[in-house]
């Protein structure tokens, strides 16, 4: 997985160069960047962009996402998930 | 009065007049109770995401309304009562710019910078 391969890059021991990750630029939260960017909980094309594969909440560490706006993002995924718009899993069935 | 918008999933082989009546039940519903359907909106048959009553397919359809919160209480308990209804979800709409649309505008010139909305 993605997450494993950039765990392997990290140094020896993080935090040894002040805490900062080599390769890492600073994400900027897309919701804050553009004050009237919404996530309809009914556009399943949006809401893919915050969804993995499997089904889950992209986690704010990857999608970079502030705090604020993933819980509007986490309610809106869930709000689709109920109406059947947007899978709890994949491999439910 | 509040706006609301309430999605609903029909069986899909309930026949178009089945189907129908679940709307018009719905709307009828929000007249009765002396509200104000701002559109309604009908995606027609969409794949569910995962099978509700062993269904893979559902009738979809979007109400927008504007009404006291005991009407949208009756609305959520007529298709309750539906055995075609397979989901139902209403909530309190907040107007705010889709990504499609946000994303529509970006391409065009932005008209002014709206007052800012308090980020962060």
């Amino acid at each position: 997985m993605a997450m494993d391969s950039r765990r392997e890059r990290r140094p020896e021991r993080p935090g040894a160069d002040g805490g900062k990750r080599p390769y890492q630029k600073k994400k900027v939260c897309r919701f804050c960047k553009n004050a009237d960017l919404f996530l309809d909980y009914k556009d399943a094309r949006a809401l893919r962009a915050y969804i993995t594969e499997r089904g889950r909440i992209v986690p704010r560490r990857i999608s970079g996402t502030c705090a604020k706006h993933q819980r509007v993002v986490a309610e809106a995924i869930k709000r689709a998930r109920h109406l059947a718009i947007v899978p709890f899993t994949t491999i439910s069935m | 009065m509040r706006k609301y918008e309430t999605v609903c999933i029909v069986k899909p082989d309930a026949g178009e007049e089945t189907i129908k009546s679940v709307i018009q039940k719905a709307t009828g519903a929000l007249e009765a109770g002396g509200g104000r359907l701002e559109k309604l909106d009908e995606w027609g048959r969409r794949r569910l995401a995962y099978t509700i009553q062993k269904k893979s397919e559902g009738y979809y359809f979007v109400l927008y309304y504007e009404t006291e919160p005991h009407v949208s209480k009756e609305i959520e308990r007529v298709l309750k009562l539906n055995e075609n209804v397979l989901r139902y979800q209403t909530i309190v709409r907040i107007e705010r710019k889709t990504v499609a649309e946000s994303a529509k505008a970006l391409a065009q010139p932005a008209p002014a910078e709206g007052g800012a909305h308090g980020n962060g």
